[in-house]
């Protein structure tokens, strides 16, 4: 098989949403002597660019996007290790993302997990429930350029302020930005905390992150 | 090159409801009896006044008022067809009345457009017939067609240029409310006539029906009735529509609305049966409301409309319900109001036909936006009458076994295979850039404008456009 092909069927992998069938193409890939960045930029990548258009044509669904990012996550897993050390993945960003303390609920910060890790951030997912010192460790540990902080309800949203607060306070505001998002939050309500940024979804998260730091447009997500 | 019609996707409700009780029934039709027999009905055909005579009826020729026992009229109405089939240009455009299901239509026919290009007001012209006959040809809503404004830009034979404009631009049934004379009628079934190709056809797959008019209170129409006669005679269905207004043309009430507009109506389809005994015809009962301060007509509450469905199987035909239509002026909030709700009972008392959709200020205005918006309540109708599959693929207790407590569904292949099954509006909750939805209304617009400039349903043949415009021609030298 030609490197040209294991890059299309890695592609394919991804379009498909298989994730057997992308760790085993990866596999075979490695084991075939493919260079490894290569198949994450012309395989992974090509495939994921595919999904990302096949989704703004409305071809394609949330089901595709989430399920084509698993695979993607599945080749990675075996593609990553075999990285030449002059080697490294391209990252648009850290990021981390998490609900707030007092919330469970967690499908879309974990959908917004999934598209920034699909479109070349790199994403630390600290879960539910977590109170503002979390997120602050988290950044600090991995030096993480962005938080995301979800949450649902009215009654916890005002934690989203906290985390802004003790980022200040540990010194870390000026170097990491800030978005929000759940039901009840709104781009008001982010002004009124000093965060830097809301987003109503998880397309529209994905679109505010590239904004924040700085990269292009995702033209898959534009309309 | 021309596009594929979509197939149409008529109601089908999985349940039933009841409007009137049987003894509520028996009242009305207790009460068309004594109507028709006490009070009778004018008649100003002599025509028609003849075959009444020869039939049973007891004829006032003087005075041109038909009075007709229950004998009579039960004798006649048992010859009429319960069923038949209404025909598409194709077969794949029939409408089987037997079918469980209903089949709904555009509304007709309107004065006023607002231009498809231009946004300005203006009269109607025949190119709004075809331009709208497109749109409805393309939208799976609609399963037959009214000429939705009328052809004014040809005052010589307005009616036959709308069948025109209809008969090129869909393969749908078109029914006409129109056709009101008998010569009109004569030109409208000669253009059936090629349309179907044969006389057989015709009569087997009619592509035309005709929609009359009776006159409120307890009148009918010399010319229309002629119409009707002529059409009922060729095998092109005829259907009776009673438009009482509640306070003015019938009593202040509901029943007695009823009462007067079923009396109309059945007075004529007796006239029918008598004549060409087993003619398909059917029953059409859309009344107006009398506003107390201005005399102005607006629509009944939805349930009005479903009685008359109840009220033409009594009597064993079909009916052709009122949906849509209402007085706003403009797209929004009013225009929305009512008309699934008459779509959705009609279906559920087993209505065979309804029509209504797309235009607005009292079914005079043609609007851009309004078929795609009605068709958008429609579909909204027809999901919610469907029956609901509790396969075990749909129950999908494998999936939840997988997913389990606190998981989500959205990385399952059965969500995925699922998500492209079900239907999704062109209209209603289309996303935005930023997470919102778009409006309705600009969506509609884009719909429409994406039709009229993709959608060319198959044309007619060469020769069957140059004898509509023969025939056209025939008409208007004769009709002038």
């Amino acid at each position: 098989m030609s490197d040209a092909d294991y890059f299309e069927r890695l592609a394919r992998t991804v379009l498909d949403g298989d994730e057997e069938e992308a760790e085993s193409v990866a596999k075979a890939a490695v084991a075939d002597g493919l260079d490894a960045l290569e198949c994450i930029n012309r395989g992974l990548t090509e495939g994921m660019n595919r999904v990302g258009e096949l989704f703004a044509s409305g071809d394609y669904f949330l089901p595709e996007l989430i399920m084509g990012a698993d695979a993607m996550k599945a080749a990675l897993a075996v593609l990553e290790p075999a990285l030449l050390d002059t080697q490294q993945r391209e990252v648009l960003g850290r990021v981390v993302l998490g609900t707030v303390e007092g919330d469970v609920h967690d499908i879309g910060k974990t959908l917004v997990g999934t598209l920034l890790t699909a479109d070349g951030f790199e994403v630390t997912d600290i879960g539910f429930d977590q109170p503002a010192s979390e997120f602050v460790a988290a950044v600090k540990e991995t030096n993480a350029d962005l938080v995301g902080a979800s949450a649902l309800l009215t009654t916890t949203m005002r934690v989203q302020a906290q985390i802004i607060e003790e980022l200040k306070a540990a010194g870390l505001r000026d170097s990491v930005k800030v978005m929000v998002g759940g039901a009840p939050t709104a781009q008001a309500w982010a002004d009124s905390i000093g965060a830097d940024g809301h987003a109503v979804d998880a397309i529209g998260a994905v679109a505010l992150a590239r904004l924040l730091v700085d990269a292009p447009p995702s033209p898959e997500y534009d309309d | 090159m021309f596009s594929e019609t979509p197939p149409i996707a008529p109601i089908a409700p999985a349940y039933r409801l009841r409007i009137l009780t049987d003894e509520q029934l028996d009242r009305f039709k207790a009460a068309t009896f004594e109507i028709l027999e006490r009070t009778g009905v004018l008649v100003p055909s002599e025509r028609a006044l003849k075959i009444y005579a020869e039939h049973g009826a007891d004829v006032d020729f003087e005075n041109q008022i038909v009075r007709l026992s229950s004998d009579v009229i039960l004798g006649a109405l048992a010859k009429a067809p319960r069923h038949y089939t209404m025909g598409g240009r194709t077969r794949a455009f029939d409408l089987d009345l037997s079918k469980p299901v209903t089949y709904e239509a555009t509304d007709g026919t309107g004065t006023k457009t607002i231009d498809y290009v231009t946004r300005e007001l203006r009269a109607s012209i025949k190119d709004d017939v075809a331009k709208s006959a497109r749109v409805a040809d393309y939208l799976s809503a609609i399963s037959f067609y009214w000429p939705m404004v009328s052809a004014q830009d040809h005052p010589q034979a307005p009616s036959l240029h709308e069948l025109d404009a209809a008969f090129n631009n869909t393969l749908k049934h078109v029914q006409t409310p129109t056709v009101v004379e008998e010569a009109t009628a004569r030109y409208a079934i000669e253009m059936a006539r090629v349309i179907s190709g044969t006389e057989e056809a015709m009569r087997a797959h009619p592509p035309l029906s005709l929609l009359i008019c009776t006159i409120a209170p307890l009148a009918q129409d010399e010319g229309a009735m002629d119409a009707a006669l002529t059409a009922a005679e060729a095998g092109i269905p005829v259907g009776f529509m009673a438009m009482p207004n509640t306070g003015s043309t019938a009593p202040a009430t509901i029943a007695g609305t009823v009462a007067v507009g079923d009396a109309e109506i059945v007075s004529a389809l007796v006239l029918i049966q008598m004549a060409f005994p087993g003619a398909p015809v059917y029953h059409s009962f859309m009344p107006g409301m009398t506003h107390p301060r201005t005399g102005a007509y607006y629509g009944h509450e939805a349930r009005v409309y479903a009685m008359g469905v109840e009220l033409a199987h009594m009597w064993g035909v079909p009916t052709l319900a009122g949906t849509f239509g209402g007085p706003a002026q403009s797209v929004g909030w009013e225009s929305g109001l009512g008309g699934d709700l008459a779509s959705f009972l009609s279906a559920l008392c087993g209505g065979e036909m309804g029509s209504g959709m797309g235009l607005l200020d009292g079914s005079t205005l043609l609007h851009p936006e309004a078929l795609v918006l009605d068709a958008e309540l429609y579909h909204s109708v027809r999901v919610n009458a469907a029956e609901l599959d509790t396969s075990a693929d749909q129950l999908a207790l494998d999936v939840i076994h997988t997913v389990g407590p606190r998981g989500h569904y959205l990385r399952e292949r059965h969500t995925r295979d699922y998500f492209h099954k079900m239907e999704f509006s062109e209209v209603l909750h289309v996303p935005d850039v930023d997470g919102s939805y778009r409006e309705p209304v600009e969506m509609a617009r884009r719909q429409t404008d994406w039709i009229l400039d993709n959608h060319h349903p198959e044309p007619l043949s060469d020769s069957q456009k140059a004898e509509l415009t023969r025939i056209l021609e025939a008409a208007e030298n004769e009709l002038s």
